[in-house]
């Protein structure tokens, strides 16, 4: 079930790929996936390009993937390790989302941080208080570690 | 497993049709079951019982299940002659070869999906063919219809329909087309009560079986529509997709008035306890042939809310005391 599901996605992806991210196998392994994400044009992101991991369990699609940033992104709710808070990929995952969903969800959290539920709440509060210092250090830190 | 690479032994068991293949659960063993899961095997001249969801075993007299058994309990009436093709009572919709009364297919017999090859064309086929009787014909005509409403213009043309409208539906979790999925017993959908967003029954009672994952949230995400979230209480197994509504409540409605005839083995004619109370869908009768009568304690609180009292179990009591 689960590999048969994930070979579907990944034909659905390369016959219609999604405009601001792209993804595939790492190797042989189907079950492991590396994908990049484009930094949305209406965000501080705009220019970066980012590396995700993307782990499929084996009872995909009844648990939800686990999805890491590779790349350094200073946001409320993606943390030093790379792990993001997003509810869909924890207790609101449904077996109907594919990974295009997932990855334009995640597009759209670079854009509209949730600050409510931080996974760094320094970053949440600076986002809260200070928008412009925020906007400024979220742009630095594509600069460097999401850019050429 | 192809026949070639089969012992002697169990190349002669392909021959056999599965028991389980044609049954309301299907066949667990899928490709592995050394049994034939073709609905086309002649049977030649043997009982149509053996085609349709009745028990053998009752047949025999010796059921041991007794009214709590999940195979069908009637008697089939046997044809009167062996030409059964021409048998005058048949309906002029239905294919000629059709070997079995209305009345030997109980109405809410559940129905394997239709055969491998261009099911929707299999009828006509059926019809051209002076073949003896076949799993295929026997399971056709029973599949959406209500027994007493066969030969009805207005019916037929709703099953042709529906059978229709099924062929090109999707899953919304494997996302492959759910009567052209690789095993057969699979090809059946699960009817959400509070939407219509079609699924493989498969699917879709994995997904509900999920509620023991870390974080899972019941009610919100697992008892809920993948799809659009709408919350439903219940799955109903049914071998097509529905046109409209009218379509899908008749199906709902068989589907539970099927399981209303067959006695509960929580409730174990009064010697046990079932969990779903008054929602169970079996039937709670008792051994002298009662049913079990329930009278719900309500009770009204300040805000004019109508709530009803949980039976109160000793077991119960005496936790909720030793924490006091």
């Amino acid at each position: 079930m689960a590999s048969k599901r994930i070979q579907k996605e990944l034909a659905d992806l390369q016959k219609d790929p999604p405009t601001s991210c792209s993804a595939g196998p790492v190797g042989d392994d189907l079950f492991h996936w590396q994908a990049t994400i484009m930094g949305p044009a209406d965000s501080p992101y705009a220019g970066a390009v980012f590396f995700v991991l993307i782990h499929f369990p084996p009872d995909y699609p009844f648990k939800p993937p686990k999805v890491n940033f590779q790349t350094k992104v200073y946001h409320p709710n993606v943390n030093s390790h790379g792990s993001i808070c997003l509810d869909i990929l924890k207790d609101q995952w449904s077996p109907a989302l594919t990974i295009s969903k997932v990855l334009l969800s995640i597009c759209s959290l670079l854009t509209d941080p949730n600050p409510d539920d931080p996974l760094v709440p320094e970053i949440a509060q600076l986002y809260k208080t200070d928008r412009g210092r925020y906007e400024e250090t979220a742009r630095e830190w594509a600069r460097k570690y999401a850019m050429g | 497993m192809s026949p070639m690479s089969m012992p002697p032994s169990l190349t002669k068991l392909r021959a056999v049709p599965c028991r389980y293949f044609l049954s309301a659960g299907g066949c667990t063993k899928g490709h592995a079951c050394p049994f034939s899961h073709e609905f086309t095997i002649s049977r030649g001249a043997s009982s149509d019982a053996s085609n349709s969801n009745v028990c053998r075993f009752f047949l025999q007299g010796t059921c041991a299940y007794g009214s709590k058994c999940r195979y069908d309990h009637v008697r089939p009436k046997r044809l009167p002659a062996v030409a059964a093709p021409c048998a005058p009572q048949q309906q002029n919709q239905q294919p000629p070869t059709k070997s079995q009364t209305p009345s030997t297919a109980p109405a809410s017999t559940p129905v394997p999906p239709p055969p491998r090859e261009n099911p929707w064309a299999s009828r006509a086929a059926n019809a051209a063919a002076a073949a003896p009787p076949t799993l295929t014909t026997a399971a056709a005509p029973s599949m959406f219809d209500n027994g007493d409403e066969e030969g009805d213009d207005d019916a037929v043309l709703r099953r042709e329909r529906a059978l229709a409208i099924s062929e090109g539906v999707e899953c919304g979790i494997c996302l492959e087309r759910v009567l052209a999925k690789d095993v057969l017993s699979e090809r059946r959908f699960g009817i959400l009560t509070g939407c219509s967003h079609p699924f493989c029954l498969m699917c879709i009672r994995g997904w509900r079986g999920t509620t023991d994952r870390p974080g899972a949230d019941i009610d919100g995400a697992v008892r809920a529509c993948p799809l659009c979230r709408a919350p439903s209480h219940f799955v109903v197994p049914s071998t097509v997709w529905f046109a409209d509504e009218e379509d899908k409540d008749a199906i709902i409605q068989r589907y539970v008035s099927r399981l209303n005839n067959i006695d509960c083995r929580h409730f174990n004619q009064g010697a046990g306890t079932c969990p779903f109370g008054t929602s169970c869908f079996y039937r709670h009768r008792y051994a002298d042939g009662t049913l079990e009568e329930t009278s719900l304690r309500k009770y009204g609180n300040a805000d004019g809310e109508v709530n009803i009292v949980q039976p109160v179990r000793l077991a119960e009591f005496l936790s909720r005391s030793h924490i006091l």
